[in-house]
Parts: C-alpha cells; sequence; structure tokens
C-alpha cells in the first residue's frame, strides 16, 4: 500500500524528455503547416501575413499571482499580450503606449486549460475542422466559463494501425480563423495487438523509417545521380509517417481502461482489474518507434512509472476513475488515487480528464450534475492533488502537460513569450473549488468575462 | 365534353375576357383612403388612381379622372402587395391539407421555413432554373395571393450554386403563366462544410478567370485559350436543359430554350456582349470552340453585375465561413437571406460589422430570436437596422404562418423596429431582392397595381386584410 | 416475505453483541489534538482538543481550556483539521455496486427492507468512509412507489453487520415521479394513481397503527397481527421517517402536502432538483426537511447556472441536506457535491452542515452523531485542511472513536 509520504519524498524534476515536434515550433509569420486549412490559405490571409505594418494591439495582465504553466508562479507579475500571441511575462514589465491593461491583483492568471478530450464546443462536424467550426456556438462560452481554452476534438481512432480524425480546437469564440489550431496533430491505436498485427506494424514502421530516411538522403543522390528516383511513401502510412516525424502523436487505447464503478459504471462480469499486459504492448510500440506514446485511461500505470518514463510515453486519465483491486492479488491490481503523482515524480507528463460516471463526459452539459464533466475541468486537476501531486504541479495536467499530449505545447500550454495569447483571470487558486473565471482571452481577445455573461453573473463574491 | 359543357366554356371564357376588357379601360380611383406608399410619407385621406393594371396616379388631391369607377375606401389603409423573397412553393405535388409539408421542420413559436436541402453542394448547377421543377395546379399560389403576397419568388435549394431562382405571378394557373421571371437571380447558399466552401472558391475563381477572358478582343487569344479550357471543362456538367423535371407534361413551348439570355434586366445597357456570352448554342454553332460551361457564364455574368443573387446563410457562423471561402473581390449585385434564427450559431446580429462591409441588404426571418439557451429574447431586425443595414424579411410560403405576418411584424414594433422599416421590409426591400422594384413594391406612379386594402390599419390588432388587387384586379377571395 | 420474528431477532442479536462488545473492551480515553475542529454547530476551534471515550466524545475545545485526562492516549494530527464525518441520506451502493435495491413486481413494498442485502466487505463501504462518510441511509432505489425500508449504517469496512446498524428501519423510501411510473398498464402509470394507491396504503398503515397504540394504552381486544404492515406502523408510530424521492416543483409540493399535512409524519424530502426550487417558499413554509442532490443546479431560463441549493437557502429552507445518490454522484464524492454548493453560492457553513448535523437531525440522530459535541458518537474525520476540498482526503476517520480508515488504505 502506497501512502502519502512516499510519494512526496520521491518528487522528481517534471521535465519531460520529449523533444518538441520541429513544425511546433511556429511564430509570428510562420504558423506549423498544420494549421492552415486544406482549402488553401484564402485571399484574405495574405494582407493579415504582412502584420509588420499594421500596429500590434497590446494587452496586459497587471498585478495578478501568476501561474505559467510549467509549474512555477510568479506573484504580483504581469502578462503582456501583443496581438494573439504572448510577448512577456515578469515584474516591472514597461508596457507600449497604448496597451490595454487588465487588472488582476488579487486573483490568479493561468494559461487556459487544454482538455485533452472534449466534443461539441463548436468544433463542427469533423474534417476540415476549419469548413465547418461554430465560433457562436454558446456551449463556448461555457466551456470558457470553465477555464478551456483548447481541446482535442475527434476521433483518436484505435484499431491495428494509426487512424482517427481530429483537430486541436481553440475556443475563439465568435471567430473562424482562430478556432482550429491543428488538424490530426492525435492519431490512435488499440493494443493488445494479435502477433500477426504486431508484426505487420513491426514492418510498417520498418518501411516508413527506411522512406524517411530515403528522403533525407534524396538530394545528396539526386546530386550524384540525376536519375535517381524520388522515394515513395508505402502505401496507407500517411498517420505513420506523421508520428514517426513527430507531427503527430500516437494515443494508444488500453482496450477497456479504469472507470469508477461507484459513480455510475457498472461492473459487468468479469471486468478487467489490471490493464499491465496492454501497457507493455503500448510501450512495446513507443520503443518501436522511437518515441513515447500516449496511454489511454490506463488502470495499472502507477504500478511501472519508470518503465513510462523511459519510452518518454505520456498518459491521460481521471484521477477519479477507479477500479477495485482483485482480492487475490491486491497490490498489483486496481488503480490508485496517487496514479498521477506517482506518475509525476517519475517523469511522465500527465493530463486529466473527465471522469467516465454516469454523468462523466468531456463536453459541457447542462443537465443539473456539477463536477463530472468539462464545467469543472479543475477538479479532475484537484483529484489529482487529492491524490497527491503538489499543488501548483497539479495545474499543469490541464495546461502544459495537457498540450505535450496533443503535441501541440509549442504553441499554447504555458505562459511564456512566442505562445498563444490564451490567458485567464480566475478569482483565485485555479484549482479550488469554488473558484471562477472571470476573464477568458483566447488569441490575445477577451472572448469571455464572467460579469457579462448570465452563465455565473449573478454569483457575485 | 358535351356540347353544353363547351358552350359554357366558351361563354366563361368570353365573359372574363369582356370584364377583363373592361377594367383594362376603366381607371379606377380609390378615394379617402390612408396610403401607405412605402416609397414616402403616409397620404391620409388620398387618391389612388389605377389603370391598365398600373398607377396611374397618387397623392392627396388627384383629381379622380372623368368615368373612373370610384371605389370610396374611406377608414381604409392600402398598402402595396407583400413580396416574399423566399419559397419553395409548388416544388412538390400537392399534399393533402394540415399534413407537415416534407422538409420543413416546425421551429418552437417560429415561422416555418423552407430549409436548405439536405448538406451542401459539391456541383456548380448554377444554371439550373428552378421552375423546371415546378408543379402547376396547386392551391397555395392563390392562398398565398389572397393573403396579400402578390410576387413571390421561387428559391433553388442547396448549398454552393443550386441554381437560378424565379420570380413567380401568383396567380398563374399554368408554368407559363406563374413564370414571370425564369432566371431573375442566382441562388448562393452557403454551408458550413468543406465541399461547400470549396465549390464556392473554386467556381469564382474560374468565373472571375472567365470574366477576364470576355474582356480580351474576341479574335486571337480565343484559340489559344480555348485549348486548355477544353480538358479542364468535363462535359459532364450538364446544362440545365438537359435536365427534365419530373412533370407529366412537357414544355408546351420552346420558351426555356434560349436558356439564361432572356434577361429582362432593365437595368442592363450592355445588350451585345450579354446576349454574346451567355448564348451557349450559337457560340458553339459560331466556332470549333469548346463548349462552355453554362453554370460559369452565369456566375461571370454575376460578377460582371448583369444578375443579382441572393445568398442564403443560416447564421452568423456561416457568415464567416463565407468570409473565408470567398474572397473580398468577389463582388456582386447581393442580398444576404437569413430564413431562420439559428441561436447555436450566432444570430445575425452577432456578425453586424462583417454585414455592413458586405453593403447589401439582410432579408431575416421575421421574428424575435432568443438568445442561446435561453428565453432571452433579441431583435436582430432592430440591431441591423439601427447599425444602419437595410433589413427586409423572409415571409416564406407558409400560408399558416403568414396568417399571422403582421403580428409578428407589429411584434417587432413593440419592441423597437421603426413601424415604416417593418413595413418596407415585406414590400420595396424583397422586390429590390428580386430586382422587380421597377415595377411592384410601393405605390408609385407607373408601378403594378399590387394593393392590399385593409379596413382600419394594418399594423393594429383591428387591422384585417379586405382585398388583394393583383396587377389592377381585385383577386377573388373565394378561389 | 417479511418475517418479523427474524427482524426482532436480528434486533436483539445486534443489542447483545454491542451490549458485549461494550463490556468486553474497557474504556480506554484518546485525546486527539489538532491545528483546527469544525463541531458543525458551532464556531470553528482553534488548536483544539477532542476528547474520546467509549466511542464517546467526553470533552472538546480549545487545548488551553481544556485537560487531557490522565492515562489518556494522545493522538497529535498536527495541522490537520477534524471535522463531523459525513452523513448521506441517500445511499444505493452497500449490497454491490449499486445492484439489488428495486424489487419491481408491485407498486408498493412497504414489508420490504435493504437491511437483508448490506454485503459488510462490499469495496463501495471502504470507499464511501475514505470520503470521509461515516453514516448512511442506504435505501432502495425508486423503482417503485414504496420502495421499501432503508438502513441505517455505520460505514465500518467489512462490520460486523451489528456494529454498522444505526438502525434497521432507518427510513421508508418513498418514490413520487420521475421512476416510479409504472408501464405495464395498470393503476399508477400516472402521479394520478400512483398517489392513490400510495394513500390506499398509508390509510391501512395508519389504521393499523393506530389500533395496536389504543391497545397498548387502552387493551381491549388484540388487533390482527399483519406482517406485511408491521414495518409501514413504525412510520406512524412515530419511530421511522420517511424520506421521499420527489422532483419538480409540482412533485415537491404535492409530497410536502401529502406527507406533512395530510399524514403529518416525519419526512425527508430527497432530490428536489430540476425547477423544484421554484416551490422553495411553500417548502420553507412548512419548513420540509431537504435532502438535495444529486443535480446541483437548474439551468434555468435565463441560461443561468441557478445553484439549487442556494435558491433553497435564499428562500429559508435551512433544513437542508446534500446527498450523492450513489452510485449517480460517487459515495466517496459527498464532499464534492458540497463544494459545488458552495461554488454556485451556498453559504460554507450551511454546506458543512448540509453533510453534518442537518442530516443527521433529519434522519433523527442527531443528538447521537452529525456534529463534535460532548455525549455525541466519535464520528469523525481528519483532514489536511477545508474538509470540503476535493484536494484534501481523510488522513483518517474515526467512527464512536475507532480509527477505520487511514489515507491509503483504499487507493
Amino acid at each position: 500500500m502506497l501512502r502519502l509520504p512516499v510519494l512526496l519524498a520521491t518528487t522528481v524534476a517534471l521535465l519531460a524528455t520529449f523533444e518538441l515536434p520541429a513544425q511546433g515550433r511556429g511564430r509570428r509569420g510562420q504558423r506549423p503547416g498544420g494549421e492552415a486549412p486544406p482549402t488553401a490559405p484564402t485571399p484574405e490571409a495574405k494582407p493579415a501575413e504582412a502584420t509588420d505594418t499594421k500596429p500590434k494591439q497590446y494587452l496586459a495582465i497587471v498585478g495578478g499571482d501568476v501561474y505559467l504553466g510549467t509549474g512555477q508562479r510568479l506573484s504580483g507579475a504581469t502578462v503582456l499580450l501583443a496581438d494573439d500571441k504572448i510577448e512577456a511575462v515578469g515584474h516591472n514589465l514597461t508596457l507600449p503606449e497604448g496597451t490595454t491593461v487588465l487588472d488582476a491583483k488579487g486573483k490568479c492568471v493561468s494559461p487556459g486549460f487544454v482538455a485533452v478530450q472534449g466534443f461539441g464546443m463548436g468544433s463542427g462536424r469533423g474534417a476540415p475542422y476549419a469548413d465547418s467550426v461554430n465560433p457562436f456556438d454558446p456551449e463556448i462560452k461555457q466551456a470558457l466559463a470553465a477555464g478551456v481554452t483548447s481541446f482535442l476534438a475527434g476521433s483518436t481512432g484505435g484499431g491495428a494501425t494509426p487512424s482517427g480524425s481530429n483537430a486541436v480546437i481553440k475556443l475563439h469564440y465568435g471567430s473562424v480563423k482562430g478556432m482550429v489550431l491543428q488538424e490530426d496533430s492525435v492519431v490512435g491505436m488499440s493494443v493488445p495487438l494479435s502477433l500477426a498485427d504486431r508484426e505487420k506494424f513491426e514492418e510498417s514502421v520498418k518501411k516508413v523509417k527506411e522512406y524517411l530516411q530515403a528522403i533525407d538522403d534524396f538530394p545528396k543522390k539526386k546530386a550524384a545521380d540525376a536519375n535517381t528516383k524520388e522515394p515513395q511513401l508505402p502505401p496507407g502510412s500517411e498517420k505513420l509517417v506523421a508520428v514517426l516525424q513527430g507531427k503527430a502523436r500516437l494515443w494508444v487505447s488500453l482496450g477497456g481502461g479504469g472507470f469508477n464503478p461507484f459513480g455510475g459504471g457498472r461492473r459487468g462480469g468479469a471486468g478487467r482489474a489490471n490493464d499491465l499486459d496492454a501497457i507493455e504492448q503500448a510501450l512495446d510500440l513507443a520503443r518501436m518507434l522511437g518515441r513515447g506514446v500516449v496511454l489511454q485511461k490506463p488502470i495499472s500505470a502507477w504500478l511501472v512509472p519508470d518503465q513510462i518514463a523511459a519510452t518518454g510515453s505520456m498518459v491521460m486519465m481521471s484521477p477519479r476513475d477507479r477500479t477495485p483491486s482483485d482480492p487475490t492479488d491486491p497490490d498489483r491490481t486496481g488503480s490508485n488515487l496517487a496514479a498521477a503523482a506517482l506518475l509525476a515524480a517519475a517523469g511522465v507528463p500527465v493530463a486529466v480528464t473527465c471522469p467516465g460516471g454516469m454523468f462523466g463526459g468531456a463536453g459541457v452539459g447542462t443537465g443539473g450534475i456539477l463536477g463530472q464533466d468539462l464545467n469543472t475541468p479543475h477538479l479532475d486537476a484537484a483529484f489529482a492533488v487529492r491524490g497527491g501531486l503538489d499543488n501548483r504541479k497539479a495545474l499543469r495536467t490541464l495546461t502544459l502537460d495537457a498540450a505535450k499530449l496533443l503535441g501541440v505545447e509549442a504553441r499554447i500550454g504555458s505562459l511564456e513569450p512566442g505562445k498563444d495569447a490564451d490567458v485567464l483571470i480566475l478569482e483565485g487558486d485555479p484549482l479550488h473549488y469554488a473558484t471562477f473565471v472571470t476573464t477568458a482571452v483566447v488569441n490575445g481577445k477577451v472572448v469571455y468575462e464572467k460579469g457579462k455573461e448570465p452563465l455565473y453573473r449573478h454569483l457575485a463574491r | 365534353m358535351s356540347m353544353q359543357h363547351r358552350s359554357l366554356a366558351i361563354l366563361l371564357t368570353l365573359a372574363a375576357a369582356v370584364t377583363a376588357v373592361a377594367q383594362d379601360n376603366r381607371p379606377i380611383a380609390f378615394t379617402n383612403a390612408r396610403l401607405v406608399p412605402i416609397s414616402g410619407p403616409v397620404i391620409d385621406g388620398g387618391t389612388l388612381v389605377v389603370k391598365n393594371g398600373k398607377i396611374e396616379a397618387i397623392g392627396k388631391d388627384t383629381p379622380v379622372p372623368p368615368g373612373a369607377r370610384v371605389i370610396d375606401a374611406s377608414g381604409k389603409t392600402i398598402l402595396p402587395g407583400l413580396v416574399s423573397a423566399w419559397s419553395r412553393a409548388g416544388l412538390q405535388p400537392a399534399q393533402p391539407r394540415f399534413e407537415e409539408p416534407a422538409g420543413g421542420r416546425r421551429r418552437g413559436g417560429g415561422m416555418q421555413m423552407p430549409q436548405m436541402g439536405g448538406g451542401g453542394g459539391t456541383q456548380n448547377r448554377a444554371a439550373t432554373k428552378v421552375v423546371d421543377g415546378l408543379y402547376a395546379k396547386q392551391t397555395v399560389f392563390g392562398e398565398l395571393l389572397r393573403l396579400g403576397v402578390t410576387s413571390l419568388a421561387l428559391n433553388p435549394a442547396g448549398g454552393g450554386f443550386p441554381g437560378l431562382g424565379a420570380v413567380l405571378r401568383p396567380d398563374g394557373k399554368t408554368i407559363e403563366q406563374l413564370t414571370g421571371d425564369d432566371s431573375a437571380f442566382v441562388q448562393v447558399g452557403m454551408v458550413r462544410d468543406g465541399a461547400t466552401k470549396k465549390l464556392l472558391k473554386e467556381n469564382f475563381d474560374k468565373a472571375k478567370k472567365l470574366v477576364e477572358e470576355r474582356k480580351k478582343p474576341p479574335e486571337q487569344p480565343a484559340p489559344a485559350a480555348a485549348a486548355p479550357a477544353a480538358p479542364e471543362k468535363p462535359a459532364g456538367d450538364k446544362p440545365a436543359e438537359a435536365k427534365e423535371p419530373p412533370k407529366g407534361d412537357q414544355p408546351p413551348k420552346p420558351e426555356p430554350k434560349p436558356e439564361p439570355k432572356p434577361e429582362p434586366k432593365p437595368e442592363d445597357k450592355k445588350e451585345p456582349p450579354q446576349g454574346q456570352a451567355p448564348a451557349a448554342p450559337p457560340a458553339a454553332a459560331k466556332k470549333p470552340e469548346a463548349p462552355k460551361d453554362p453554370n460559369l457564364e452565369v456566375l461571370a455574368d454575376l460578377l460582371e453585375g448583369k444578375r443579382r443573387a441572393l445568398v442564403q446563410i443560416d447564421c452568423g457562423a456561416d457568415l464567416l465561413h463565407w468570409q473565408t471561402a470567398v474572397a473580398d473581390d468577389v463582388k456582386f449585385p447581393r442580398v444576404v437571406v437569413v430564413p431562420r434564427h439559428d441561436n447555436t450559431a450566432g444570430t445575425v446580429d452577432a456578425v453586424l460589422d462583417q454585414l455592413k462591409a458586405m453593403q447589401c441588404s439582410v432579408l431575416l426571418s421575421p421574428d424575435l430570436a432568443t438568445q442561446p439557451r435561453s428565453r432571452m429574447l433579441v431583435h436582430p431586425a432592430k440591431q441591423l437596422h439601427d447599425a444602419g443595414i437595410e433589413v427586409g424579411f423572409v415571409i416564406g410560403d407558409q400560408p399558416q404562418a403568414l396568417r399571422f405576418l403582421f403580428f409578428r411584424l407589429m411584434e417587432l414594433v413593440r419592441y423597437g423596429l421603426p413601424a415604416d422599416v417593418a413595413l418596407r421590409g415585406v414590400t420595396l426591400v424583397p422586390a429590390k431582392a428580386l430586382g422587380i422594384d421597377k415595377r411592384t413594391g410601393s405605390l408609385e406612379v407607373g408601378k403594378d397595381a399590387d394593393l392590399l386594402i385593409f379596413q382600419g390599419d394594418p399594423m393594429q390588432p383591428t387591422g384585417q386584410l379586405e382585398a388583394v388587387w393583383l396587377g389592377g384586379r381585385e383577386v377573388p377571395q373565394q378561389p | 416475505m417479511p418475517s418479523l420474528p427474524h427482524l426482532r431477532s436480528t434486533a436483539l442479536l445486534a443489542s447483545c453483541v454491542l451490549a458485549s462488545l461494550s463490556a468486553q473492551t474497557p474504556a480506554t480515553t484518546t485525546a486527539h489534538l489538532a491545528a483546527r475542529v469544525l463541531p458543525a454547530d458551532g464556531e470553528p476551534i482553534d488548536g483544539a482538543l477532542l476528547v474520546e471515550r467509549g466511542g464517546k466524545i467526553v470533552a472538546i475545545g480549545p487545548r488551553a481550556s481544556t485537560a487531557i485526562p490522565a492515562g489518556a492516549t494522545v493522538v497529535d494530527h498536527g495541522t490537520a483539521w477534524l471535522s463531523p464525518g459525513f452523513v448521506d441520506l441517500h445511499h444505493h451502493v452497500s449490497s454491490g455496486g449499486g445492484g439489488d435495491i428495486n424489487d419491481m413486481v408491485m407498486p408498493l413494498n412497504a414489508e420490504l427492507r435493504t437491511l437483508d442485502v448490506v454485503k459488510p466487505s462490499e469495496d463501495a463501504i471502504a470507499r464511501t468512509v475514505a470520503g470521509g462518510v461515516t453514516t448512511t441511509l442506504f435505501i432502495p432505489g425508486s423503482g417503485t412507489n414504496i420502495g421499501g425500508f432503508g438502513v441505517l449504517l455505520k460505514m465500518r469496512p467489512n462490520g460486523p453487520l451489528q456494529q454498522m446498524v444505526v438502525r434497521e428501519l432507518g427510513a421508508m423510501k418513498v418514490a413520487q415521479g420521475f421512476n416510479p411510473e409504472r408501464g405495464s398498464g395498470d393503476l399508477g402509470a400516472g402521479r394520478m394513481g400512483s398517489s392513490d394507491l400510495l394513500h390506499q396504503l398509508l390509510e391501512r398503515g395508519a389504521a393499523y397503527s393506530k389500533a395496536w397504540r389504543d391497545h397498548r394504552e387502552h387493551g381491549g381486544a388484540k388487533p390482527e397481527f399483519d406482517a406485511s404492515l408491521e414495518q409501514l406502523a413504525r412510520v406512524f408510530d412515530g419511530q421511522v421517517p420517511v424520506l421521499i424521492h420527489t422532483a419538480g416543483l409540482r412533485d415537491c409540493i404535492a409530497t410536502a402536502r401529502m406527507f406533512q399535512d395530510v399524514w403529518k409524519v416525519q419526512m425527508v424530502l430527497s432530490h428536489g432538483c430540476f425547477d423544484g426550487w421554484l416551490g422553495a417558499e411553500a417548502l420553507a413554509k412548512r419548513q420540509t426537511p431537504l435532502n438535495l442532490g444529486p443535480r446541483m443546479y437548474e439551468f434555468d431560463r435565463y441560461g443561468r447556472f441557478q445553484g439549487m441549493c442556494q435558491a433553497y437557502w435564499d428562500a429559508g429552507c435551512h433544513n437542508l441536506s446534500i446527498n450523492t445518490d450513489a452510485p449517480v454522484v460517487a459515495a466517496e464524492e459527498l464532499q464534492v457535491q458540497a463544494a459545488m454548493a458552495v461554488r454556485l453560492g451556498l453559504p460554507y457553513s450551511a454546506a458543512l452542515q448540509a453533510l453534518t448535523i442537518q442530516p443527521a437531525r433529519q434522519i433523527g440522530i442527531g443528538d447521537r452523531t452529525g456534529s463534535l459535541a460532548v455525549g455525541k458518537d466519535a464520528d469523525f474525520q481528519v483532514t489536511a485542511g477545508d474538509p470540503l476540498d476535493p484536494r484534501h482526503a481523510p488522513l483518517a476517520v474515526y467512527i464512536e472513536g475507532t480509527l477505520v480508515h487511514r489515507s491509503g488504505d483504499v487507493r
């Protein structure tokens, strides 16, 4: 049995060993390639690109306790935004002339929350997402009120080969252009794989690696011999190429996952109390790829945090999903409230999501049950704290680590210069149950103010 | 069949002809009327003179012409006839009464409006004529007319370019009589999906190129330009003629043949280029050129300002998507139509600035909307009007809903829309949208005598529509 | 079949065991030191001392003014807080994760009781107490108008059952609206029929209770024994309250009218959800005991998250407790329910009381548990801070002075 003191003692630097995907280093004028909708840049986009001619619009959030999303906090600091990017964060910043100032004294400032699962909230009717997003979906306001500024919409796929169709949606209310951060930054597979499927996959990985190598070598060979043929993409391997190029994260479904039998899940028949085999298979894929994968809602990850960390893999989970242990093997079965803390201590990025109970689900409901869906994402992080994760670090499960799981950490997830200007002003500690978002900024625009929307305006504190 | 019947029919026809002649010749003067011309201030105790189906004179002290049939309109208000710029009436076989019309979703409390066809468009069908799908001999036109709709559009449905819309004469009995103008406007439908946006973008791009080509001198570059155009153009894109509607009777006249040519656009004086460009059959006969795509020709006409368009959006989100799909420099005569308030994707007051930038009128549902997920009312019409955008209303094609039209207008007025704006929005504004404002939509000399005669004030609950006049003739209240 | 002899023998057995237990173990004294104590029905005490002997609280107060009895074992909880164990009056999962709580053949099942299906080794019990919940009313489901009688339990993981049972007939569970309407085509398909059936049975129960009371008090002929009414009679004897599943404006008012105005029995209105809060003033006038949840808000016509507890509270319904309806909300997350009520506007002290002294009083054990006061059961939890904050899992939970849960016991 694990005890909290043990967890706290094993705190380790949380820096993940993850490479940033090469395409993710987008700054102004150099957006990641995946962001543009496949319909090609619209003619209007061109003048917009020439931003140098247009004076920047500055917005400063001043005087708040600033949680950077990396686990650090600066008291009474300023976050300066220029257009849709973060310009600077710190004390004693000189504000450019004409800066709009939002006073955050006595309040907290945080990166916008990143939900690693979601549906609705204006995400439209599937790919291409940029062509069907609904920037006026009332659910957007509801999600912003909960602090969510980005989420993964669509399917993360499954099966024996990488699949899925999804997009990281930004809740830029009222703007079509700012809503799709990236399409298909996540692809999915499921384990367990049959031996034959595993071999097939291994073969595909080999082929794609050869192909990528051939592409690297091609210019040289072409120079040497003009007749060299251009390498051909192995058929049907686009998704795998994206994974191996670091353009997409591979999410692995473990064939079931935890649930909370006391939160509404039915315990039907022989529920599994342990998914170590599936986790091992997923890590096997990670080793094959030479890249970390994302474990979706594992039950037993807490038993093998170091193995997960060694492959650079990450975990998506709800700390509130519970699987009872099997009385015949209590120490190796069942879920663990301390999982998030144990994994984080081993250096595994952990993102929290909503519990899978009767009223759980990664949408913003209006059905009356509060505390299980995306109306209160901070509670899921709070439960990670309940399991022993440090309060400040727990915010990473909703911000930087969540962005890492989606492969978009170069754009969102922390308050660092050059990143997207997605910022929350909160009434207090972001993970306190009674804290509300007072202001949400997405892409540098104020898109939610508690005092101006009917949702929680009547709850003045 | 029988001799008696035949002679009776002849007699009736003769009688009708006689009365028609009699009415045409003899002026009619409505006196002591409260006249609401729409185009000018209200005239109390005025006189309106109708001759040969047209408005001959209107004014406070207009003299009654000698020999005129005088109708004392004391206590009555005269308005121009209603113009419905949005209808799908007659595009389905007649339905049993009281049955929900297919394709019409009922929305709580609101007017029932025709919906766009399922999903977006994948094909440019801009030259397809909606009248080709019309079923005649339907009671709906007469019903609409008796409720005051003296002009109505017939709109093709669907995303992208679903075809050419028509203006109908609601007293027509046959397709020919019904069809006032079979290519009055280009219907454009904005649907939020990749296929529709691609279709819009690609076809406007092609149409832009075609406009450039048309500007070139016809001789030299023609063969060069034709060569690459040929493979690019799949001939499978069916021109409208090829598509026969599922009608029992074949079009008895060769009228639909010269398809996009008969442009009764009074504004356009550029007859020669227009006649040349869209006339596909003669052009093909002239040279062994690649066949022209009539659909693109229609769009090119549009971009050259020779045609007008109704652009349908369902919500604010659609307009933002329109702007990402259609370049700002794609400009053409247009009116934005929003047949229903979709508050889950932004009622159009959410995109006031963008609408303003489009510099066109907007036709809206004549209802108040509600804020998302609540019953708090919003008033898009007033907001648009206050922002300086000309507002009209989509009065639709549902007789049930039209019976309550003036109550809806009164409600809009109660919540702050000026009454004259409300009335203009169901007459002159939609008339302009359809390009028929030269002949109807207001009480002005020279326009058709399409009149609504109310006992009392139409904008009071006690006001009652007593008579409808179409082209100077009273519409019988019993069919 | 309801076998009263069996019921009585269980009760007898329980009291025997309890008696023998207390006889066997000599009363030890334990002094608990904590940075703060929230007694729930009084002001917080900082630097506090709570003294427990034989399962009861014998002293509580600031350390400065409260003496540690000689020979007492001292447990220093350091910077932690002590607060009462929580009480959940709407709990369904002590029989095996949510099953076996609806018997759907008959519309009225006043002869049934959940005592017969409690499973002390059930994981849910250990998890419930891990959430600081020490007392639950384990009730039948709402599949029928009367589901049976719920048993009132102290949540001692693994029992024994005799030590868990506070009252075998904790409350009669009635369901009014939203679930029990029957689809079989017989009477009770709608609310009119359900009400009629209920009234008929209550009539019989009241008459039966009165006949026996008259017999006990005035002698005379012994009434005929009717096993099917024995449990119901306890309601009319004033020994057992009725807990009514009901929600929505119409049914909330109708319920209060039926049970408070007409039948004048002790009742607790449970759920009260949807637009039930619109009837708050009428309920406040009757001082109707409310047990609210699992829904915590109504998304109202103005597009607001209308906090339900706050709406009742503001209208004067201060006899108010909060439930989980576990498994709808996990039994261990009762704390979250109160936290959400606070988020949506319920005053903090009211929320804390809604998990402690209020439900204890509503179910008739307010003199025994639900707050930390001298003479009461030493049912309390130790938390790192605010007991309503989901970030704080109980570090330890005591029932009648016995440590029943330590952090880490349940993963």
